[in-house]
């Protein structure tokens, strides 16, 4: 019994670790390739606006109800409850962490993995099962110029944009609760966050966008791109890129926590 | 453009594999398992070879791709995508993505004889108005008896065709 349990404990642990170490090789690769700035070509340009339409600007209508809704139940009542202990200082600090730190990126990554995580995984999958990749590379068109580098740039910037306008839209959702129930000004909301946000606010606020943008993209392609012959490996790659993002987002909540 | 008969024992992948292991000459090879990439229109996957390679805008090559597919009366359907072509409108989508890839040869193989009369004559008066000497359609013997009227070469030592370059 304690044999097997050691057994399936070090096949996972020896399987994990092959797989750490072959996605960080590709997300090296991936990062060289950005950095050729292959963007340029109108091809891949294409590829790249159309990404983000699908990635940052279709969403934004859900995005900003579901940004405002945040805004009203933790802006709006956190402050609310926050007045009421007679915390007044705390406000700003408790807010700023929440918002700019945790929430914006959090929730924005959430959100993202849920709607182009998944369809970036299945486009690939199927692209690989119905033969397009293959078209691709008989015409030398380069897979991770073409197909990935667009896509990984695209979930960065929308990522790094959506977490912003979260920022914005929550803080507006907060303010229209709070004008309502205490007669709170627009200003005194902002201010009550501004003067408490810092450089290292920022910073986090920034590594955790890209790096959550970076996964985001990179870790459903990488899973999908090893789809070769059947449908039924579309569904278990999604499922297993899924988790892998989950993985990911937890070790930049980690990593986040430490700046 | 010519026509070629191959022999039955060799099958489209073999060909194919051997075609592109083919050094020194860049090959387009228009046949099934070479399929559309279906999310982008038929104005962009004709341009996307040609386009990637050489860093030309897409919206250059607008005008020529319209007035090619104007000869396979297929103008209207510029903006579509390729689950919305029939099998001959798809072929003909993947056989101008080769012909303008700016590629050296453009092999098609085995894709004429699933086509009607009507659509085989239009493809060929089309290859013989852009006097086109670069393509090249391959076809299997077994299909011989349906292309009577055409003009055919067979080619009788395969792996002779391939070391001297795919000529005839």
């Amino acid at each position: 019994m304690f044999v097997n349990v050691c057994i399936k404990a070090g096949k996972f642990f020896v399987e994990s670790s092959k797989t750490i170490v072959e996605f960080i090789g590709f997300s090296s690769f991936l990062i060289r390739n950005i950095l050729k700035m292959n963007m340029f070509n109108p091809t891949v340009k294409l590829v790249f606006f159309r990404q983000i339409y699908f990635t940052g600007v279709q969403i934004l209508s859900v995005f900003s109800i579901i940004s405002l809704f945040m805004g009203f139940v933790f802006v709006g009542f956190l402050t609310q409850f926050l007045i009421k202990l007679n915390a007044y200082q705390e406000i700003g600090q408790v807010l700023s962490v929440l918002i700019i730190r945790e929430l914006a990126p959090l929730i924005s990554v959430i959100m993202l993995a849920l709607r182009s995580s998944t369809a970036v995984g299945a486009e690939i999958a199927v692209m690989n099962i119905t033969g397009e990749t293959r078209t691709l590379k008989m015409y030398k068109v380069d897979l991770t110029d073409y197909l990935y580098v667009p896509r990984v740039m695209a979930g960065l910037i929308s990522m790094v944009c959506l977490s912003t306008f979260f920022t914005f839209f929550s803080l507006a959702g907060g303010y229209f609760l709070l004008s309502i129930q205490t007669g709170a000004d627009f200003a005194y909301i902002t201010n009550i966050i501004l003067d408490y946000v810092n450089l290292t606010d920022i910073f986090c606020f920034l590594y955790k966008s890209t790096f959550f943008g970076f996964l985001l993209m990179a870790i459903p392609i990488y899973t999908s791109k090893s789809v070769k012959n059947a449908n039924t490996e579309i569904p278990v790659a999604l499922l297993k890129g899924m988790m892998r993002l989950f993985y990911g987002i937890i070790f930049v909540e980690i990593t986040g926590f430490l700046i | 453009m010519n026509i070629c008969w191959i022999d039955n024992k060799i099958n489209d992948k073999e060909i194919i594999y051997d075609i592109l292991a083919l050094k020194n000459v860049r090959i387009a090879v228009v046949n099934k398992i070479f399929p559309l990439i279906s999310n982008l229109s038929v104005f962009e996957n004709i341009v996307l070879p040609v386009c990637y390679h050489t860093g030309e805008k897409l919206d250059k090559y607008y005008d020529k791709v319209a007035s090619l597919l104007k000869q396979f009366n297929m103008d209207t359907k510029i903006h579509f995508r390729q689950n919305e072509l029939s099998k001959y409108e798809n072929f003909v989508v993947r056989f101008l993505q080769g012909y303008l890839s700016g590629f050296d040869k453009i092999v098609v193989i085995n894709e004429i004889y699933d086509l009607t009369l009507e659509e085989k004559k239009s493809v060929v008066s089309f290859l013989k108005a852009e006097k086109s000497d670069n393509v090249l359609f391959m076809e299997y013997n077994r299909y011989k008896n349906i292309y009577d009227g055409f003009e055919y070469n067979t080619i009788e030592d395969y792996k002779n065709w391939l070391t001297q370059g795919l000529k005839i």
